[in-house]
């Protein structure tokens, strides 16, 4: 099993707030790995610390390290637009652009500097039809994305970050704001994505973790308590702790 | 506390009150356009509109006037949109908050408030005189342009800070500079009320009388260039009146300034929502 | 900090399933004893009780099934819960098992209740009854208040049924050549020998699903 990022006892900090008090875990390549844990326990920090989502933010710091392939992502020579490129991310709320649905899919190649129409075309395409959207929407590419539902817009979304083929999808309860149906549709997709990308996603659905992941880590107090195999944290977790929040007795 | 009037009722008779309140404002502001075109419209004609006037304005038209508040509106928008918007984005996207930033927007704010004849001296003094342009099209309409700055500035700020959080953090979630992301997210989605800023600064402009009166000139002919002076609509209709060279041409001239700035005004608000509600989905 | 909070409705399902357990696994030991005791003493009201009680454990039995699938669908349990609930199925279908067999006891019973069954085989019998007695009880004990160590006595306890059911055997089949007209009723000697050996295999089982539901292994 080879693990596309490192996370070697990341800490973090906002001014002198310390949320992450030293994490460490591997992720496994084209896996899905689950993050589990209470609300304000640093699992959004996390995961924004790993696309540098964090670096707008002029009071935070991090310290350990953090590779991807390899490669420190914090390091001084490392372009953040290219790691951003890389590390894909889908949000909690789906917050496609006020632009057509076409121009949506687009945006992150033409950003990227493609200008082509044919090649554009052809990406859009493939994208969508990757993200179980195609069908949906292929009628009426020139209509607004904020046309679309709830759960269509948050398949746009993963449409658009999988046009700009990054190696790892960071995905922020992307289902938190989607009916049942809809969220059946994301874990479907889910499913399908990993043959192709390495997917880290932050949920409270603890049945959507044991659904969707082959990996677990439960986040408390900006440690990881515990992590390994889902099947196995969920049926004979070995910390106290874990078993409580995932028997829903705190949390 | 004693209730006199039972809720009810109270509700009830707040209702009337508000709606008598907005009828009201609404009465006024069709009065006065009212009156406007009454009185004024039946001077308008095409002769009216695409003649020299005779006289000062004292009989013939108006063309000299029309042309030159079309020049000196564009030069003043060439000058004043860029740069409000500018520093529109400076502010809310890249600034920060510290002493710097603060001083601009305390400066922004007391030149929103300074009185136009001000403003008109400034250009005679700075413009006209220092830089020796003497009274032009455009002294007038870089004076115009200082007045548009604040209000686009203010307005495109407010515009351009209430694009969602969640549009920047997907656009840079995807690979792409602040740069690209205000060019390619931010401007699109504030674009509304931008355009809303700049037909402000523009409404201001192009009815400004003071701050031209002593920058523009008064030459009743057709400008070509920048540098020949200018007899804007509401310099002319100012002259007319106060003068009273020809009350009649007066309401003429106010009865075409009104029309111009209605058109300007819905025409742009119809594109900006249309381009909204196309981008919105709705 | 997280704060704890209780899950109310949940933990009372939870209760309720060890309540019934518990109540379902009285049941089955009372149905037990009562059947053991008509074979020394028969009693046509006991015989009666033994079958009603074997009825009635039969129910129970669905009525445990359906709450759990309930808890399940409504509760989405996980590690531990969800491991005592899928324990509980697999006990309650022992106990539904252990209470049948009692049921089969008293059909033995019946059978022999006029017959003079020698001495020797008798005793091996009643030594096998008191021993899977204290096995079911022990199970019960063990699954209820998670014991691991009474699950592992049970083991031994099994191996010591085996002994004596191997030895039942034999003294039986020595009477049956003894003496050919016992045969037709030592015949159910042999079975009653057989239903307490499946007793105790049931109640070692009952051990061992306490230990896996405790540590996930196979004991």
């Amino acid at each position: 099993m080879e693990n596309i990022m490192q996370i070697k006892d990341l800490k973090t900090y906002f001014d002198n707030t310390n949320v992450l008090k030293g994490v460490t875990i591997d992720i496994p390549k084209h896996e899905v790995t689950s993050i589990i844990g209470p609300s304000g326990t640093g699992k959004s920090v996390f995961l924004r610390t790993l696309n540098r989502m964090n670096d707008v933010i002029s009071t935070f710091r991090k310290e350990g390290t953090i590779l991807l392939d390899g490669e420190d992502i914090y390091d001084s020579k490392v372009d953040v637009v290219d790691i951003r490129k890389r590390v894909g991310m889908v949000f909690q709320k789906p917050n496609p652009f006020p632009k057509s649905i076409f121009e949506n899919v687009a945006y992150g190649m033409r950003v990227h500097g493609a200008y082509k129409k044919a090649q554009l075309q052809e990406v859009v395409e493939s994208s969508l039809k990757n993200a179980a959207l195609w069908d949906e929407v292929k009628d009426d590419l020139d209509k607004s994305a904020m046309s679309l539902s709830g759960g269509q817009q948050q398949r746009l979304c993963i449409a658009r970050t999988i046009a700009v083929e990054p190696e790892v999808i960071l995905m922020d309860e992307p289902c938190s704001s989607l009916d049942p149906i809809s969220t059946t549709k994301i874990e479907d997709l889910i499913h399908k994505l990993k043959n192709d990308f390495t997917i880290i996603i932050v949920t409270h659905n603890m049945q959507q973790a044991t659904r969707v992941s082959k990996y677990t880590a439960f986040f408390l107090n900006g440690t990881i308590v515990e992590k390994g195999l889902t099947d196995k944290i969920f049926i004979e977790p070995e910390d106290k702790r874990t078993e409580d929040y995932i028997t829903g007795r705190f949390g | 506390m004693n209730r006199m009037i039972p809720p009810k009722y109270a509700q009830k008779i707040m209702n009337v009150v508000f709606w008598a309140v907005g009828i009201l404002a609404i009465a006024i502001l069709v009065m006065v356009i009212g009156y406007l075109l009454y009185v004024g419209l039946p001077q308008v004609n095409l002769t009216f509109l695409f003649s020299d006037p005779i006289d000062n304005g004292a009989a013939g038209g108006i063309w000299p006037s029309i042309v030159s508040t079309f020049y000196i509106t564009i030069v003043a928008l060439v000058v004043a949109a860029p740069l409000g918007v500018l520093a529109a984005v400076y502010l809310a996207e890249y600034s920060g908050e510290n002493t710097f930033v603060k001083t601009i927007r305390f400066a922004t704010e007391t030149l929103a408030s300074v009185p136009s004849i001000v403003f008109g001296l400034f250009g005679l003094a700075f413009f006209v005189v220092y830089l020796q342009m003497g009274f032009c099209i455009l002294a007038g309409g870089l004076t115009l342009a200082l007045m548009a700055i604040p209000t686009i500035l203010r307005t495109s700020e407010v515009a351009i800070e209430t694009v969602p959080q969640s549009y920047k953090e997907g656009s840079m979630a995807l690979g792409s500079s602040k740069w690209q992301t205000v060019i390619r997210v931010v401007i699109p989605a504030a674009i509304g009320g931008i355009t809303t800023g700049i037909i402000l600064g523009m409404a201001r402009a192009i009815e400004e009388t003071a701050a031209i009166l002593y920058t523009v000139g008064a030459t009743t002919t057709v400008p070509v260039s920048l540098f020949d002076g200018g007899d804007p609509l509401p310099l002319h209709l100012y002259t007319l009146a106060t003068e009273g060279i020809s009350l009649p041409n007066a309401y003429g001239t106010a009865a075409v300034l009104v029309i111009l700035i209605l058109v300007i005004t819905f025409s742009t608000n119809y594109l900006v929502e249309r381009y909204t509600k196309k981008m919105m989905g709705r | 900090m997280a704060k704890k909070h209780p899950r109310t409705s949940f933990n009372e399902r939870l209760n309720e399933l060890k309540d019934d357990m518990g109540d379902m696994g009285d049941s089955t030991l009372i149905a037990y004893k009562d059947a053991i005791s008509t074979l020394f003493n028969y009693d046509e009201e006991l015989v009666k009780k033994v079958t009603e009680t074997g009825e009635k454990i039969n129910k129970m039995s669905y009525l445990l099934e359906n709450k759990s699938m309930s808890t399940i669908a409504a509760e989405q349990p996980v590690a531990k819960d969800l491991r005592f609930i899928e324990s509980s199925l697999k006990v309650e279908s022992h106990l539904k098992r252990i209470g049948n067999l009692a049921v089969n006891i008293v059909e033995v019973a019946r059978h022999l209740k006029d017959e003079d069954v020698p001495e020797k085989p008798m005793n091996d019998i009643k030594k096998m009854a008191y021993l899977v007695e204290k096995m079911v009880s022990k199970s019960l004990d063990s699954f209820l208040n998670e014991n691991m160590d009474l699950s592992r006595e049970l083991h031994q306890e099994d191996d010591e049924i085996d002994d004596l059911f191997d030895k039942a055997l034999k003294d039986i089949t020595q009477t049956m050549f003894e003496d050919k007209d016992a045969i037709n009723y030592m015949v159910y000697l042999i079975f009653l020998a057989r239903f307490l050996e499946r007793i105790a295999d049931r109640a070692e089982s009952i051990g061992d699903r306490t230990i896996f539901m405790i540590t996930c292994e196979k004991p």
